[in-house]
């Protein structure tokens, strides 16, 4: 392997998490202008409060950022609010600034760009205006990253490692919304949908940008079990849950072929074991769906664990 | 040619009598280098030269180009500001400035080979012991380390000023850990965007090879030559020239590392990757001395790789530039360098130095206490314009207190006469106003041979009549053209 190839353990982890805030920071700026969103056509107070409980449980915030009063405004702007868009967004900044050297050009400009927008915003005025706008650039600015990092850097190690973020972020979202929003009732047939419900279950949709994929599988026919079946199990529309565990294989694959000394570790068995339950599971087989939420959520973790044990704080016995 | 009635830019522009104007001969007559530029000066309006100057600001935000200031509460990142005005040398005055260069630095690597060897200096005394050894640089673990072709000093950037009569001076040498050439080479890039038809009509070396030479100078420390890995070990984000660190570790396509990045390991130097400990042949460090290895050095740093010193020693790792060169580059010890240049070399030194008085000598004391008000004194081991007194801007109070720490401690301040750095035309609210501004030359010394790259970083002083050129004192910069003739 030549010097270029190499690719320090630090750096590994700054992309890991650079990715993984700027994934977070995206998710959290969908879901609150979902909410808004939705709370524009039909609002009791009760159920505004219930949707707010919501909101934050399958943000899943932790605990000390949870925000006592004023929400939204906080999970916006308040840069001393670790969960706060503001500050993934100069934390996943603050990332790449630690591995300039390894982003091309224009990743770097495009994060930091985005990073002096979201600062330099004139909070009030956005917040008197609606802040869909707001959101909305945040969720581009965030794309666009995305796209400039697919065409503009090598697609090497560190490529891998910027996927790897994204993704376990990504799954590890979707199975706190899925836990949130639904339950075992959910998961039978013909379900009777209310106006009401139909706004939610759309709104569902949304907050994973999954409203147009879904009605081109499912026609405009909203089934709870239909957007469980999809956001877990669909192959092709990149925030299911299996596109998502595909996408960790396939970097855990590609890293694996660039190192000697990370073939036939636990991690790629563990890899492995979560994608071909993910291609063989159907929704029938679903006894307990929290349950199995939360045993995919913990795959994930041993994975992470895993991928941290093997590449980036390896004791050092084990790698002269 | 008369530039009076074609603009209103210049009607402000007035170059102050008691410097060299680098542009201007006389009122409104350019000098001849410096015509065409004028020229097309002409042919733009303040909205012109605004709006480019809007665009290289963008530019440089957008890319990062930026430094830390230190002190005011988070370190704050600004961008170092750029002037649109190219300061322009011509091929024979560069020729001149690039002999003296290498020559100093010929001079100064021999005296540091000498300081931690034999010590002949001494004994021939040229210069007393008691000086080398009392400077806060000089390192006793040194003593009888051979370090890789006896060089000690392999990227060295140099401060020049241009003195009233014209000629250029050392003002000060930065033999540790020099910055600002990525300024150098993102002024170029901007420059070019914003004078594109001229500057390729203007006949301006080129700088671009900047990178290429500063990796094959490294590599040239290499304790073998079988695909070197060479990297750039920089304190982290958080210090002031930790953009430049990227900037050169991406331009020479090396690892760029931190301390904790490193190992340690009988006596080898290894790097944790992805794939495993990785041996480290040479190190450009971009740390101070101090920091480098908290078992040798200072113990309260996690900057650094605890044993890195050992392996240095064993010749198992390169550091560029090695340790204790700081004592050459001691501002006391600069009064000596004419001397260490006949001493060494057998030549006279080509470029001229200011005139410093030695504290420690009484007679030199009195002198510069009872004349404070028109000298200039600065702390010997400092640098980056901190520790400076600037006489004649001086208020009572400050004098007083510098007065005080000279008398408490004599070794650790010089002082020199205040001397007025050439001016150069600069772009400033609307107008073309001269401002102060000095020369920042960036010199390579590998197993062949000194290798500078034709310009450096110009600083401006951007304060009306200020004489501080550092960016973290308000400094700006400007592209630096040397022409071909």
């Amino acid at each position: 392997m030549t010097n270029n190839q190499l690719m320090l353990s630090r750096v590994a982890d700054s992309l890991f998490w650079m990715s993984r805030y700027l994934e977070r920071a995206e998710n959290i700026s969908r879901q609150l202008d979902v909410y808004m969103n939705l709370n524009i056509d039909i609002a009791s107070r009760r159920e505004e409060q219930q949707r707010l409980d919501r909101l934050i449980k399958s943000l899943s915030l932790p605990p000390d950022d949870v925000p006592t009063d004023h929400v939204l405004y906080t999970l916006t702007f308040d840069i001393s609010n670790d969960s706060s868009i503001i500050a993934l967004i100069a934390a996943g900044r603050e990332n790449a600034r630690q591995v300039r050297e390894q982003l091309s050009s224009e990743m770097w400009m495009q994060i930091n760009k985005l990073y002096l927008h979201v600062r330099g915003t004139v909070v009030d005025s956005v917040w008197e205006s609606f802040p869909h706008d707001y959101y909305l650039q945040v969720r581009d600015g965030s794309h666009l990253f995305q796209g400039i990092t697919d065409a503009t850097m090598n697609h090497n190690q560190g490529w891998h490692f910027i996927q790897l973020g994204r993704y376990i972020e990504r799954s590890i979202a979707l199975l706190n919304l899925l836990d949130v929003h639904f339950d075992d009732a959910h998961l039978a047939p013909g379900e009777e949908i209310s106006t009401l419900r139909y706004f939610e279950l759309i709104s569902t949709l949304k907050s994973v940008t999954a409203f147009e994929a879904y009605t081109k599988v499912y026609s405009a026919n909203v089934q709870s079990r239909w957007i469980i079946e999809f956001l877990l199990f669909n192959r092709e529309f990149p925030h299911s849950l299996r596109f998502c565990i595909d996408g960790i294989q396939t970097s855990l694959n590609a890293l694996e072929e660039m190192n000697e000394r990370a073939r036939n570790s636990r991690l790629y068995r563990l890899a492995g074991r979560l994608q071909s339950q993910l291609s063989f599971d159907e929704i029938e087989d679903i006894r307990s769906l929290h349950d199995y939420l939360v045993n995919i959520k913990h795959q994930i973790y041993r994975i992470h664990d895993n991928l941290y044990h093997t590449y980036i704080s390896y004791p050092i016995e084990t790698a002269l | 040619m008369s530039l009076r009635s074609l603009t209103a830019l210049l009607e402000k522009y007035e170059s102050p009598h008691t410097c060299y104007d680098e542009t201007f001969a006389e009122r409104y007559e350019p000098r001849p280098h410096y015509a065409n530029l004028m020229d097309r000066l002409l042919e733009l309006s303040a909205t012109d030269l605004n709006s480019h100057q809007h665009a290289a600001d963008v530019a440089f935000l957008n890319q990062g180009i930026t430094f830390t200031v230190y002190g005011d509460g988070e370190g704050t990142e600004r961008t170092f500001p750029f002037d649109l005005l190219p300061r322009i040398i011509t091929g024979q005055e560069w020729d001149h400035i690039e002999s003296g260069l290498k020559q100093r630095l010929r001079a100064l690597n021999h005296f540091l080979h000498d300081i931690y060897h034999e010590g002949k200096v001494f004994r021939d005394k040229v210069i007393p012991y008691g000086m080398v050894a009392s400077s806060k640089h000089y390192r006793r673990e040194m003593r009888d380390v051979d370090v890789p072709h006896n060089i000690y000093v392999a990227i060295c950037g140099t401060d020049l000023i241009r003195m009233p009569g014209g000629n250029f001076a050392v003002l000060e040498d930065n033999l540790r850990v020099p910055s600002g050439v990525s300024y150098m080479l993102a002024n170029r890039q901007v420059a070019k965007n914003v004078f594109p038809r001229l500057f390729h009509n203007y006949g301006v070396r080129p700088v671009d090879r900047y990178g290429q030479a500063l990796l094959s100078t490294l590599q040239s420390f290499a304790p073998h030559t079988d695909n070197p890995t060479v990297v750039l070990l920089t304190p982290g984000v958080y210090n002031s020239a930790y953009y430049e660190h990227t900037f050169l570790a991406r331009q020479m396509g090396i690892q760029l590392v931190e301390g904790r990045d490193l190992i340690v390991h009988d006596g080898y130097v290894y790097m944790r990757t992805t794939s495993g400990l990785k041996k480290v042949d040479v190190i450009y460090r971009r740390l101070d001395d101090d920091f480098l290895d908290a078992l040798t050095f200072r113990a309260d740093t996690q900057l650094g790789v605890n044993g890195l010193f050992n392996a240095y020693r064993q010749g198992n790792v390169a550091l560029a530039n090695a340790i204790g060169t700081g004592v050459a580059d001691d501002k006391a010890i600069y009064a000596y360098v004419p001397s260490l240049i006949k001493y060494y070399l057998g030549e006279e030194p080509i470029l001229d130095t200011v005139e410093t008085f030695l504290l420690e000598d009484d007679k030199q004391r009195q002198h510069v206490i009872q004349n404070i008000d028109k000298l200039v004194v600065k702390a010997v081991g400092e640098s980056g314009g901190y520790g400076l007194l600037i006489g004649p801007a001086s208020t009572q109070k400050e004098r007083e207190e510098f007065i005080q720490a000279i008398e408490a401690n004599p070794r650790s301040y010089i002082a020199q006469p205040t001397i007025s750095l050439s001016s150069a035309p600069c772009f400033v609210d609307n107008q073309i106003e001269s401002r102060h501004i000095d020369l920042r030359p960036f010199i390579l010394y590998g197993g062949d041979d000194i290798n500078i790259v034709p310009g450096g970083l110009t600083r401006v002083a951007l304060r009306r009549g200020s004489l501080v050129v550092n960016s973290s004192q308000g400094g700006g910069s400007k592209d630096t053209w040397v022409l071909y003739d």
